[in-house]
């Protein structure tokens, strides 16, 4: 069953190079998980910045230089003097012990720094640790593991803490501060979904050594400036809720087969890409007729994250649907999902269906309302 | 519902709709617009500011390099002193006497988007504790600058406050787009759909504000790709000039800098001036003149507050301080939505539609009837029955006031039965009727009277908070208690801002 | 409003249309062109709100320049000894430059510090032994591989220069002391005393060390005492001490087993590399 999807998904990508997942775009998981379009772009490791680009719909993102420097040079100081500063705030929300300070640097592995020798030496001693036959706390950028829809996907938490009672704690270092013991709710979020990855894949690291799930902790620690300043402080951030939101969207993964077969035969994502000239050989046209036949679930909120979001935004603005307003109005207009269907109604030009009559007296009334205002007869122009 | 379909309509026609008939915030005849940038990834590290009272009187202040914490400060101190100027010209004309008075007018400050309010509270937040002496003293000015942005990002979080304002919000209130909340916050999108430039339709002019060549953003976060491809190497080319200390070269790398700031900046200065002059042209809501002399209240009480030499505000609120402010804010939603439902027959329709408030025809009236009350007195209380198209959603004993009657008329529902599509509202008038025992001539609603309900949101009881916390909300009691996570003082540790590397 | 800043904004909101353009075409000189027009334009625009407006702020003052270089010339290996016979640890570059500030005088910028390390041991091929001394990284314990964030000093003893997993924080101790034993001697001295980035550099260790840091409230710099860091930095030592030292002692037994002299110094050939000779 197995190949035959995995077949699917790689001629949906093409002779592009595969992009593995990584914690974030695991986390985007949970941003818009109804979303087909994007699912299948990323299960079949596509080129979601490429494509849209060449569809027509350049994505904006890009990280400033200044926020990826003060991201580094945060960590790095709180790591410098072996970890000095984070041991400080570990002891204090972690009730470290004094002893437990030993520190082991999975960076790389005497100089080698692949994905999977890091990935093997990282069981190695953490599993030791599990079993209490070693002595690490901190485990400085551990590499871990994790099959995602048949696909491999490494994952690499900024630490992980072990505590003596024998739990292990994801750490993540983060440049956003926390101020007054407050810290913006978007980052917090967004930060924690990605730890949550880390707290699935290192779950599922010692399950294969028969250890339960209890062993990782579901409280993510946050390291974040204190206030104002470059120091550091630390806060326990709950994940259980989003640890099963995304074990279960994780699990969905594993249904892509439902989603492929869904799929009309032959089609592909590929750009074609000209070895020379590294530019897309595939007419833009065709690719837009591709992308075309895989629905997409538009939240205004993707434009804060999804790479295709401002072709989707145009698709739904061409669909007329009610997706280009967002949640707010949407809701309002539940069972409704186009302007046409919405305005046909609210003019009584459209007969309701029989779970859309409430709605529709609604509007109608609505309608009314507004017309009496701007003086119009007979409902909105 | 029905702010919803002018959402859907303007999406239609590619047109923005208005929702409401009057401009409901006050816009003061000077307001000081400040447009806050910072740079991207630290909080607390502004870049540059544009501030002034006019189009024509700007002031562009640009930190330039952000990291250093003295530039910081010198950069709080200078916008600060233009801020307190402004602020202090509010702080003169006072009227009434002794322990009422207050002053006359108020200030208002306007930022184009929701993040520049947050850009500003944070800025209060890095200034108020500053200290004017001892180690890392700081100019006068810091420490009162930030105690007022304080002040005052607490005020605009109050509904129906004016003294600090997103443009953006006073925008999209009065006009309706064809898209969502999250793009309306951008102030260039909103004023392609209000406003587009000449020549261009909305969706050129939509295109056009997503584009950062064109739209610079209205910050406070700068494009990363103007970080990246301008500010960074000008940055550089300044620090490189700082340490090798010549003259010449550090002013033209702070001019350049300059230059590369005010190109980022003063599209959204104009635009923010556009957006003002739009939005005097919407006359201003009846009730707006009452809110504002609350503000004026409001203002007088934290300048004599100022003026005795008070703390500056705590960084936490205590538990009973927070119930409290979480009761007054809902309370001011609760009476500023009254009031523009009251105001505004498009947010009246809009809350029948939802059947938050109703309309309808008198059918009958029982002018005549009388209660006795619990203190056995005789009083009128008559019984008005309407019916209305609206899809009434209000209970029976909700309290009710009407737009259509005299002031002070008050009535709460008796019953609502539906009949057929309509439906019969029953309320008893409780009041505005005059002290006799017969109703004054028309505060009795009579059979054929077209007249609207919506609930009183006077009717909720004040919550009773422990006394334990006499100070008002903006007091601190003393100074900030230590810090528990931490032993380490915040000023020292401040020292250590920057990059190293 | 006046007509000319009318026609002004107008012509400066064409620009960014061409300019949106030009980049968009990849045109970069064109786009570069009209980035200079735009910003003439935009003075302009400056100039006429200037006409009759006072003229906004003056440029801010330029900052100090920073102190010219004082001290001795001594090359930039000499001031990384001496900082690091002053911390007696392994330590890396951002330390090292810090003890130097803290306590000497002289240059010493981080990015010297790098290109340093790179010719040690170019160096030490090249004539074994030619020098009183050399700069190699610091050993893994595990594999005997150079821990290349971390610099040593050759004449200090394979223990020293092995990283277990306890040693960085053995090394931070250890560090601290000797750190404020320096302080100690410079407020003791005739001098001026410990200098502000000394007791800037002992603050940051004192913060994260417990009980390293006076009781009372207000905690500036000044108010360090460089004992009680001592005595503090020393309890905790006790506690790691062992452990550390049992592991280095082992690993440095291995390393005087397995690896030649200059393997001892500059660490078994780094996995990764093996990896690529092998393949070529």
């Amino acid at each position: 069953m197995k190949a035959p999807v995995d077949d699917r998904l790689a001629a949906l990508r093409g002779s592009a190079k595969r992009r593995p997942y990584n914690a974030r775009s695991l986390a985007a998981l949970e941003n818009n998980p109804r979303c087909t379009l994007r699912a299948l772009l990323d299960a079949s490791g596509s080129d979601k910045a490429a494509i849209a680009e060449h569809a027509g719909y350049p994505s904006p993102f890009g990280q400033s230089a200044f926020a990826f420097a003060r991201g580094n040079a945060f960590e790095a100081m709180v790591k410098d003097n072996g970890c000095a500063e984070l041991l400080r705030v570990l002891r204090e929300t972690l009730k470290l012990t004094l002893p437990e300070v030993a520190y082991l640097d999975l960076n790389d592995v005497g100089g080698d720094g692949s994905n999977e020798t890091r990935r093997d030496r990282t069981a190695e001693v953490l599993l030791q640790a599990a079993q209490g036959t070693g002595d690490g706390t901190l485990f400085d950028h551990p590499m871990l593991y994790l099959e995602v829809g048949g696909q491999e996907a490494f994952l690499e938490p900024d630490l992980v803490a072990f505590r003596i009672d024998g739990r292990f704690y994801i750490v993540e270092i983060k440049s956003f501060p926390i101020i007054d013991g407050q810290a913006d709710p978007a980052q917090v979020r967004s930060a924690t979904t990605q730890a949550c990855a880390y707290v699935i894949a290192l779950r599922a690291l010692l399950e294969e050594a028969g250890i339960g799930p209890e062993a990782v902790s579901d409280t993510v620690v946050l390291v974040a400036p204190k206030d104002f300043t470059n120091r550091p402080t630390a806060a326990f951030v709950d994940a259980r809720k989003q640890v099963s939101a995304l074990t279960r969207q994780l699990a969905r993964l594993e249904r892509i087969s439902d989603l492929v077969d869904l799929l009309p035969e032959g089609l592909t994502f590929d750009l074609d890409i000209d070895k020379d000239d590294k530019r897309p050989r595939r007419p833009a046209e065709e690719l837009a007729e591709a992308l075309e036949q895989v629905p997409a679930t538009y939240r205004p909120d993707c434009l804060n994250h999804c790479e295709m979001a401002y072709y989707c935004r145009a698709r739904a603005r061409a669909e007329a649907s009610l997706d280009v307003l967002g949640p707010a109005v949407r809701e309002q207009l539940g069972g409704i999902d186009t302007v046409t269907m919405a305005l046909g109604l609210a003019r009584g030009q459209l007969t309701p269906t029989a779970d859309q009559s409430d709605m529709a007296a609604a509007l109608r009334h609505a309608a009314r309302l507004r017309a009496e205002l701007t003086g119009e007869v007979g409902g909105a122009a | 519902m029905l702010s919803a379909l002018a959402h859907v309509e303007a999406m239609e026609t590619l047109e923005v709709v208005h929702q409401t008939e009057f401009r409901h915030r006050r816009l003061s005849g000077r307001p000081l617009v400040i447009i806050p940038l910072t740079m991207a990834g630290e909080a607390g590290a502004p870049l540059a500011a544009m501030v002034g009272t006019a189009k024509r009187d700007m002031t562009l202040l640009v930190v330039p390099q952000p990291r250093n914490r003295d530039q910081r400060f010198t950069f709080a101190a200078e916008l600060g002193q233009i801020v307190m100027r402004y602020i202090d010209s509010y702080r003169q004309d006072r009227r009434g006497d002794g322990e009422r008075s207050h002053y006359s007018d108020a200030p208002q400050i306007l930022v184009p988007n929701h993040g520049g309010i947050k850009a500003l509270a944070d800025l209060g937040r890095m200034c108020r504790f500053r200290s004017a002496s001892g180690p890392y003293a700081v100019p006068d000015v810091v420490p009162e600058f930030g105690m007022w942005l304080t002040f005052l990002v607490d005020t605009s979080e109050q509904a129906g406050t004016s003294m600090l304002m997103p443009v953006t919000a006073m925008l999209s209130e009065h006009w309706a787009t064809g898209q969502s909340t999250l793009e309306d916050q951008n102030l260039a999108s909103l004023m392609a759909w209000i406003a587009p430039p000449d020549g261009l339709s909305v969706e050129q002019a939509l295109a056009d504000a997503e584009n950062p060549d064109i739209c610079p953003p209205a910050g406070p976060a700068t494009s990363p790709e103007f970080d990246n491809r301008h500010l960074a190497p000008a940055i550089q080319r300044f620090d490189a000039a700082h340490t090798l200390g010549d003259p010449h070269d550090l002013a033209t790398a702070q001019a350049e800098l300059r230059d590369l700031v005010a190109e980022q900046v003063k599209p959204t200065w104009r635009m923010m001036w556009t957006a003002i002059s739009l939005l005097r042209s919407v006359p201003e809501a009846p009730r707006t003149a009452k809110r504002f002399e609350r503000d004026c209240v409001s203002f007088t009480s934290y300048s004599d507050y100022r003026d005795a030499g008070g703390f500056p505000q705590r960084k936490r609120d205590t538990a009973i301080g927070a119930a409290q402010r979480l009761s007054r804010l809902e309370r001011a939603l609760a009476d500023f939505e009254a009031d523009m439902a009251f105001d505004d027959p498009f947010v009246l329709a809009d809350r029948r539609s939802a059947g938050e408030a109703f309309a309808g025809t008198v059918e009958e009236s029982v002018p005549g009837r009388m209660v006795t009350t619990a203190k056995n007195r005789r009083v009128p209380r008559p019984y008005v029955t309407l019916r209305t198209d609206d899809p009434v959603r209000l209970a029976a004993g909700t309290k009710l006031i009407s737009p259509s009657m005299p002031a002070g008329h008050k009535a709460v529902i008796a019953s609502v039965h539906p009949d057929g599509d309509t439906t019969l509202v029953t309320v008893e008038v409780t009041g505005g009727m005059g002290r006799s025992r017969t109703p004054n001539p028309g505060t009795v609603p009579e059979p054929g009277q077209r007249l609207a309900y919506l609930p009183d949101p006077g009717w909720r009881p004040t919550p009773v908070f422990p006394a334990s916390d006499h100070t008002p909300w903006t007091h601190s009691p003393g100074p900030d208690e230590p810090d528990t996570d931490s032993a380490v003082p915040e000023d020292a540790a401040a020292e250590e801002w920057g990059h190293e590397d | 409003m006046s007509d000319p800043l009318d026609a002004l904004e107008k012509s400066i909101s064409t620009l960014r249309r061409a300019i949106r353009d030009a980049s968009a075409a990849g045109d970069t000189e064109r786009a570069s062109e009209l980035r200079a027009q735009l910003r003439r334009a935009e003075r302009a625009w400056d100039a006429l709100l200037d006409a009759d407006e006072p003229a906004p702020a003056p440029p801010r003052p330029a900052p100090e320049a920073a102190p010219a270089a004082r001290g001795a010339q001594l090359p930039a290996r000499e001031h990384v000894h001496r900082a690091l016979m002053l911390l007696g640890t392994p330590a890396a570059p951002k330390l090292i430059v810090g003890v130097h500030e803290a306590f000497f005088p002289g240059e010493l910028s981080a990015s010297k510090l790098s290109s340093l390390r790179r010719d040690e041991e170019r160096s030490y091929r090249s004539s074994p032994g030619a020098r009183p001394y050399y700069l190699p990284p610091a050993l893994a314990h595990d594999l005997l591989t150079p821990v290349r964030a971390l610099v040593t000093i050759s004449t200090w003893t394979l223990e020293q220069r092995i990283i277990g997993p306890h040693s960085p924080r053995v090394d931070f101790l250890t560090g601290a002391i000797r750190i404020a034993e320096a302080v100690h001697t410079a407020a003791q001295s005739a001098g001026n005393g410990p200098s502000p980035e000394a007791l800037r550099l002992l603050w940051r260790f004192a913060v994260n060390i417990p009980d390293a840091m006076p009781k009372s409230a207000s905690g500036h710099e000044s108010a360090l005492d460089p004992e009680q860091v001592i005595e503090a930095a020393r309890a905790e030592l006790d506690v790691h001490a062992d452990a550390d030292r049992a592991v280095r002692a082992e690993a440095s037994r291995r390393a005087r087993k397995s690896l030649s002299d200059d393997q001892q110094l500059f660490g078994a050939p780094s996995q990764g590399v093996t990896y690529l000779r092998a393949r070529a």
